[in-house]
């Protein structure tokens, strides 16, 4: 990716062009356009975060409801922003639905049990289990999962 | 950094008042000597590495942005079944 390119992107985002920014961004592969954005979102070498980026999203969500862009929020700021207070239930939150919006995608009950992994647990123990219960019917080798039921060893 | 710093995090059991340099130190030296702990979905980018550090366990997480990986948190294992998972990891019991 050019630092350049880079740079066009982030002058339409801080201007609030998001159908401009849309239009550039429509056409590339899904991956590549959440980079961009979480790069936008995250400058690791500056260490400077852009919370415009989840508005943006947001906006997309809009027009149409989908999983996939969810899911995309929910790692913006469950991952990337997540030094804002809040985002982690922020994340949580667009993960949970992009659950409800896609229930068989196993990646994404693997994704949740994150949130109970972190010190804060906003996922709690039994809602982390079920979820690992779920995940090793389809997806024995799941090592997350495995993990997640050894706290039923632990319970109580 | 502020997040990661968070009284919940538990690096007051590892270093005395939680300090951001040394806490800092910890995660960079995890990130080159740790062991992977699998963590969240691996096709999305995220993995993590923990250590033993003043006999407790660090884990620090990382994901992809833009193709570079980065540190999106860290913490001193305190649920015990998840600290029981690291150790059996550490001491590479099957």
């Amino acid at each position: 990716m050019f630092k350049e390119d880079i740079e066009g992107f982030r002058v339409l985002l801080n201007e609030l062009s998001f159908s401009k920014l849309e239009d550039s961004l429509m056409g590339k592969p899904f991956s590549e356009m959440e980079d961009i954005l979480y790069r936008l979102a995250y400058n690791p070498e500056t260490d400077e975060s852009n919370l415009l980026v989840y508005t943006f999203l947001q906006q997309t969500l809009y027009k149409k409801e989908t999983s996939i862009i969810h899911l995309s929020i929910s790692r913006l700021m469950g991952f990337i922003l997540n030094h804002i207070d809040k985002a982690e239930s922020i994340g949580l939150f667009h993960g949970l639905r992009a659950a409800e919006l896609d229930p068989d995608n196993l990646d994404i009950k693997e994704y949740l049990i994150y949130y109970n992994h972190i010190p804060e647990k906003l996922l709690n123990d039994d809602d982390a289990i079920k979820l690992a219960l779920e995940v090793i019917k389809l997806r024995p080798e799941s090592k997350v999962a495995h993990i997640t039921l050894s706290k039923t060893n632990f319970s109580h | 950094m502020i997040k990661i710093l968070n009284v919940g995090h538990g690096w007051g059991k590892v270093v005395a008042n939680g300090a951001e340099t040394e806490v800092r130190s910890i995660m960079s030296k995890v990130l080159q000597e740790g062991v992977e702990m699998p963590y969240g979905n691996v096709a999305m980018g995220s993995g993590s590495k923990i250590m033993t550090y003043n006999g407790e366990i660090v884990q620090v997480v990382t994901n992809q942005v833009g193709g570079k990986t980065v540190v999106s948190n860290a913490w001193v294992i305190t649920d015990p079944a998840y600290k029981w998972q690291a150790l059996k990891i550490l001491s590479n019991i099957k």
